[in-house]
């Protein structure tokens, strides 16, 4: 509990060392809460997340394990095109989740990196209300340990994905101050994925089968991965603070393996609008 | 808009109510048991070659142990009927691991003899033998190289192996003890095996299960060794020395290294251990090994319960109580015939 304690105490203060140091840093700016970047602007978020994973991976056990998951996500968004009608959105994410199991005597450590970049048209663009979206590029690559697990201790995760993203954004005012809520939604279609098959061994695939047999066409019909994030922005200082709830929910059902891998997560993130200069060209 | 906010809200809140369903969450024993049972059923790959061998039928089993588990027995005594079940299997890859002990079979080398004592393999090795990763060497009076290699989890690179041939270049031949060799590695197999073959050469088959009927299985794949990248490669007699200690990778070795044509074993029968294990959780979170992918010859003959050797040698009594080891002068003289 003490070391609970701790870790929640260092996080507040990492959290207000952050954003003093963005507030000091950041220009002046016309804070226009909820609405998409101009032309020559763009929007960055940095933030952190702290959430439970919950994983049950065929290839490494039948039971499920549970356990504290910290990221640390970064997304970039900007107008794209001669119009303001386009927005390229790019986004970062490491997390990693040391979990165990329900009788607490096996433990595997998880590590995720995604990155994904989407393209998205404005399909509805009003004062208060703007719904974007558009193809995107999906990729998850990481990996689950099991330390209790001789011949089978690891298995890599690795997918590509065509997919596609979107996101509605509500500007309202509470008590008079200007706040957005945000919905973000990701649905990969189609692409590849990288998963041993029922009972193949590390030795088989690396040294007698050349991965061949662990690599997947992955479709909705035997993968699914939906990423969503609900945020509230609320304009402090030259910024703005977000406050959001982030789910990444990946099942797939390949070679007769079931793996699941549901991140829930509360992100606390810092957001600021950036001119972006040309140089004249 | 209302609507629509709504609808994203009512999202959110599913999702978060959302979990990972649990496959086995019933950890009484009886829940531990079936899970136990189940997991074997779907997952072990020597049910049908065991049944031929002597009769193994699994749902016997089922009914023969399942009137022995109650759920208010405790976990030492839940512990001793889960390893008697698995012991029906006759597998050294079979094991139960928890901490009031590590469940096994060892009847694949406790029940016969020997054939390896250190303090005997300390004569031919002396003091001043040399060490190179997990092998200790020594050049024999009558300039034979001997390797002694007691753990193929230990390491066999190239590096070190380069290191020995050069330093047995002008011996006449080489003795490879691998008695007691409880296995590892099996990259170490190949790894070994590339300096003693001038070419691409098969040396068994393997596959994999690929559901859960006990006949699931993927076609036969075939093992190939190719010759180590580097100069130094053995082309002169070859003698492999085993016993009932021989298991897991080093059973491997000793099946693939008999497919050398200057390669002769000496000694006993290997332990076995022809299948690739793998790692399981029961739901009381017990770890669970089995083995999983069956490996067989250049034949296609399973090697679960061992490989012959070529010339069947035992320790003497007379020779053990002189320091002699019986094995390893048979593989000198064996070596010492070619000797001109």
């Amino acid at each position: 509990m003490m070391a609970r304690c701790h870790c929640s105490n260092t996080l507040c203060a990492v959290l207000l060392v952050l954003a003093t140091a963005v507030s000091a840093t950041s220009r002046a700016q016309d804070c226009r809460v909820g609405s998409l970047p101009l032309k020559n602007e763009k929007l960055s978020a940095h933030s952190i997340m702290l959430g439970v994973l919950e994983v049950k991976d065929g290839f490494m056990s039948p039971l499920k394990y549970r356990g504290p998951m910290i990221d640390f996500a970064s997304e970039v968004r900007r107008s794209i095109g001669c119009g303001e009608s386009w927005y390229r959105t790019s986004f970062f994410k490491l997390g990693f989740s040391p979990t165990t199991n329900h009788s607490d005597n096996g433990s595997m450590l998880a590590l995720d990196i995604n990155w994904r970049m989407s393209w998205e048209r404005a399909w509805l663009k009003r004062d208060n209300l703007s719904i974007t979206a558009g193809p995107q590029i999906f990729t998850k690559v990481g990996g689950l340990y099991n330390s209790r697990s001789s011949n089978n201790p690891a298995v890599p995760k690795v997918y590509l994905a065509a997919s596609v993203a979107g996101q509605a954004v509500y500007g309202f005012r509470l008590w008079n101050y200007p706040m957005a809520l945000e919905w973000r939604a990701e649905l990969p279609l189609i692409g590849y994925n990288f998963s041993p098959t029922y009972g193949l061994q590390y030795y088989e695939m690396v040294y007698v089968d050349s991965f061949s047999e662990a690599s997947h066409l992955a479709w909705p019909g035997n993968l699914n991965n939906f990423c969503q994030r609900l945020s509230l922005d609320i304009p402090m200082g030259g910024v703005q603070l977000r406050l959001s709830y982030y789910g990444d929910y990946f099942h797939y059902d390949i070679g007769g393996l079931d793996c699941r891998i549901y991140e829930n997560s509360c992100m606390i993130g810092v957001v600021r609008r950036f001119e972006i200069k040309y140089n004249g060209r | 808009m209302r609507r629509i906010l709504a609808a994203f809200i009512l999202a959110i809140c599913i999702c978060l109510a959302s979990c990972v369903p649990d496959t086995y969450s019933d950890t009484t024993p009886t829940g531990c048991f079936e899970a136990l049972w189940t997991l074997m059923d779907e997952h072990y790959c020597f049910f049908d070659y065991k049944a031929q061998e002597y009769g193994l039928d699994w749902d016997e089993v089922h009914d023969r142990y399942g009137p022995m588990i109650s759920d208010d027995m405790d976990d030492e005594a839940l512990f001793e009927v889960l390893c008697n079940m698995l012991s029906e299997l006759r597998d050294g890859h079979v094991n139960l691991s928890t901490s009031i002990d590590f469940g096994r079979y060892w009847s694949w080398w406790e029940d016969y003899p020997v054939n390896y004592y250190e303090h005997i393999r300390d004569g031919y090795l002396r003091t001043d033998y040399r060490i190179g990763g997990g092998m200790r060497y020594q050049i024999l009076d009558d300039n034979i190289g001997y390797v002694y290699y007691g753990d193929f989890s230990a390491s066999a690179s190239d590096t070190y192996w380069n290191r020995i041939l050069s330093y047995f270049k002008l011996c006449n031949g080489i003795i490879i003890d691998v008695r007691s060799n409880g296995g590892g590695v099996l990259t170490n197999v190949d790894a070994i095996m590339s300096h003693f073959t001038e070419e691409k050469v098969l040396c068994g088959y393997v596959c994999h299960k690929t559901g859960p009927g006990h006949d699931d299985f993927s076609g036969w794949k075939e093992r190939w060794v190719e010759p180590a990248s580097s100069e130094l490669r053995w082309q002169k007699p070859v003698a492999v020395l085993t016993n009932r200690g021989c298991f897991s990778a080093t059973n491997t070795f000793v099946s693939s290294m008999k497919v050398l044509p200057q390669v002769v074993v000496f000694g006993d029968r290997t332990g076995g251990g022809g299948g690739i294990p793998f790692s399981t959780e029961l739901p009381n979170g017990w770890s669970v090994r089995y083995s999983s992918a069956p490996m067989t010859d250049v034949d296609g003959r399973h090697i679960e319960f061992g490989v012959d050797p070529d010339v069947k040698v035992d320790i003497t009594e007379e020779d053990m109580i002189r320091g002699v080891d019986t094995i390893i002068e048979s593989a000198r003289s064996w070596i010492n015939s070619f000797v001109k």
